[in-house]
């Protein structure tokens, strides 16, 4: 698998904090990352150092393959963009001299391709009206807008959707998922709205206190999160010849107790089970969220 | 670099801070002239005035100016977080710092032009065509720009190492007055006179001129050369000597305010390539 950007033993040291801790991640070509954590877990960090805001204590990254510590990551940076925690925008120009100033910065020789940017972010009727003016979500779409100004193809969002209205939150989810797919765009977004964030990424990373608890796709995040209907029963071999004559799947957990992965008839199943001399204790449909799984994986307790 | 600078020129234009001071530089310059020509008229000819005399009386206050225009004009790029945009397409932080410090010292040099045509086109038909050398104009010009530049390159070094706007705007702005009351008062300590003429009273009852005794608060030797290096090597010092046409060496100025913005770029550059950005 091509990844766009890699980190190895990344960390970074402030004042007696360890921002972050030895953190390796992979984001692959194409992906829509999902970078998961609670306030302070280090996700916007992580996001200033590949930035080249600020530099990593020890451990490095690469972007495309060019290592952090080579000259070329400059030219590298290029083909990047990235909102990191607030929109970066002159709040008192327009949203088309936004975008201009960021054409001179990049030295795209014409100004053809702003009308474009501005459509594809909603903007396109704004006028003369100064970006100061602008609802959040309007200052969020003008600073992704003006991250798109060089024609990335690898996108860096830091909690894209933090104090949108619901319809800036559809906004934004609808615009990423239009760059990801029709622009084929690799989108980094760090967020806790993790509702949010599983309508969108197909992969995911979980940081805690600095560290990568976890990095799965989509599919294994789907697989561990499956829905199922756990079952107490009385001896689970009779509940497994049961099954198995329904033809279901299933994942016998102890002696007493399954998880069985298909709606059920109870009805059904109780007379199956009468046939082989067992009896059904309980039934309990379980369905474990993102929430919920990323609460097991780095404990409940908060940071903040 | 050069696409820095362009894209700093393109907001410079748009900036209402920048016209302000244009507005500011061209209504001095006006006012200096009338103020002038109003006061020789009212002296009734006992006194009058020449259009160098103003020419070069912004540099009294291009000081302020520019530590009032240029921690607004960049330090806006902190408060909006729009410095990020830069870096993060892989612009070079001594780029950025030196675009931004070139884009200071060229509005800086535009509200002086802004000054002084303001000042030749009404004093001029006012106050009559220049008496000065043109060389010694041209000095002073030149001298006065390198002076405005060392301003600016203070100013670009406050504003590039600190994260916020109003911070910046005060520190620059106090410390230009800072450097101007010290400047004033060390021009005062080295204009002070050598001896002080005393009067007594004579036998006879009357008043008469004294033998004149050393001034106790005249600087000699070394003391009095540090002073003068001090009110030299001072952009604000430099100022009181150019906006009165006095100035004794002038590639020493020249030379004085050239390393003050050479020591002022290099610290600011290290320390903006070290600056961990938010």
């Amino acid at each position: 698998m091509e990844y766009v950007l890699t980190t190895q033993g990344l960390s970074k040291r402030y004042k007696g904090f360890k921002a972050l801790d030895n953190l390796t991640m992979r984001v692959p070509k194409g992906s829509i990352y999902g970078f998961v954590g609670r306030n302070g877990a280090g996700k916007t960090t992580l996001i200033r150092l590949i930035c080249g805001l600020q530099a990593p204590t020890s451990g490095t990254y690469t972007l495309y393959g060019v290592d952090s510590g080579q000259k070329d990551i400059a030219k590298v940076r290029r083909r990047m963009g990235a909102v990191v925690e607030t929109p970066s925008i002159y709040l008192d120009l327009t949203a088309a001299d936004n975008l201009k100033e960021q054409f001179r910065v990049l030295g795209v020789p014409s100004d053809d391709g702003i009308p474009e940017l501005l459509k594809l972010v909603g903007l396109e009727d704004t006028g003369g009206k100064k970006a100061r003016n602008f609802s959040l979500g309007m200052k969020q779409r003008l600073g992704i807008a003006v991250a798109l100004a060089g024609d990335p193809d690898f996108l860096v969002l830091d909690e894209p959707v933090n104090g949108l209205d619901p319809q800036g939150i559809i906004d934004i989810r609808e615009l990423i998922l239009k760059l990801n797919r029709e622009r084929r765009i690799t989108v980094l977004i760090s967020s806790h709205i993790l509702d949010e964030l599983s309508r969108l990424a197909t992969h995911y990373g979980f940081i805690d206190s600095g560290r990568m608890v976890k990095e799965l796709s989509a599919r294994e995040l789907e697989a561990a999160c499956r829905k199922c209907l756990r079952v107490e029963v009385t001896d689970t071999r009779a509940l497994a010849r049961a099954l198995d004559g329904m033809g279901v799947e299933y994942e016998i957990l102890s002696d007493g107790q399954a998880d069985v992965f298909a709606q059920l008839n109870i009805s059904q199943l109780t007379r199956a089970l009468d046939g082989e001399g067992c009896e059904l204790l309980s039934a309990q449909e379980r369905d474990e969220s993102l929430e919920s799984y990323f609460v097991n994986l780095v404990g409940g307790a908060s940071h903040d | 670099m050069i696409k820095l600078f362009n894209a700093n020129l393109m907001r410079l234009w748009k900036n209402s801070a920048f016209w302000g001071s244009m507005g500011v530089s061209l209504g001095m310059g006006l006012f200096m002239v009338v103020d002038s020509w109003r006061s020789a008229q009212e002296s009734g000819g006992a006194w009058s005035s020449t259009v160098d005399a103003e020419l070069f009386k912004y540099a009294a206050f291009i000081g302020i100016l520019a530590a009032e225009l240029i921690p607004l004009f960049f330090g806006t790029e902190y408060s909006d977080g729009a410095i990020r945009n830069k870096i993060i397409v892989g612009q070079s932080r001594l780029s950025i710092y030196f675009a931004n410090l070139i884009t200071g010292c060229a509005a800086c040099v535009l509200c002086s032009a802004a000054y002084i045509l303001g000042c030749a086109a009404l004093g001029i038909p006012l106050l009559g065509w220049f008496t000065q050398p043109p060389a010694l104009l041209l000095t002073a010009l030149a001298g006065s720009l390198l002076m405005t530049a060392a301003f600016c390159a203070i100013f670009t070094f406050v504003t590039m190492n600190c994260a916020r706007r109003s911070t910046s705007v005060v520190i620059c702005l106090l410390g230009a007055f800072a450097a101007f009351i010290g400047a004033i008062v060390i021009h005062s300590m080295l204009e002070a006179p050598e001896f002080i003429q005393g009067y007594e009273l004579s036998i006879g009852g009357q008043i008469v001129p004294a033998q004149p005794q050393p001034n106790p608060n005249y600087l000699t030797g070394a003391k009095r050369e540090l002073y003068q290096l001090i009110f030299d090597l001072l952009p604000s010092g430099q100022s009181v000597q150019y906006c009165s046409l006095q100035f004794g060496d002038p590639a020493r100025l020249m030379g004085l305010a050239a390393a003050v913005c050479a020591v002022f770029t290099g610290a600011g550059g290290l320390l903006f390539r070290r600056k961990n950005l938010k």
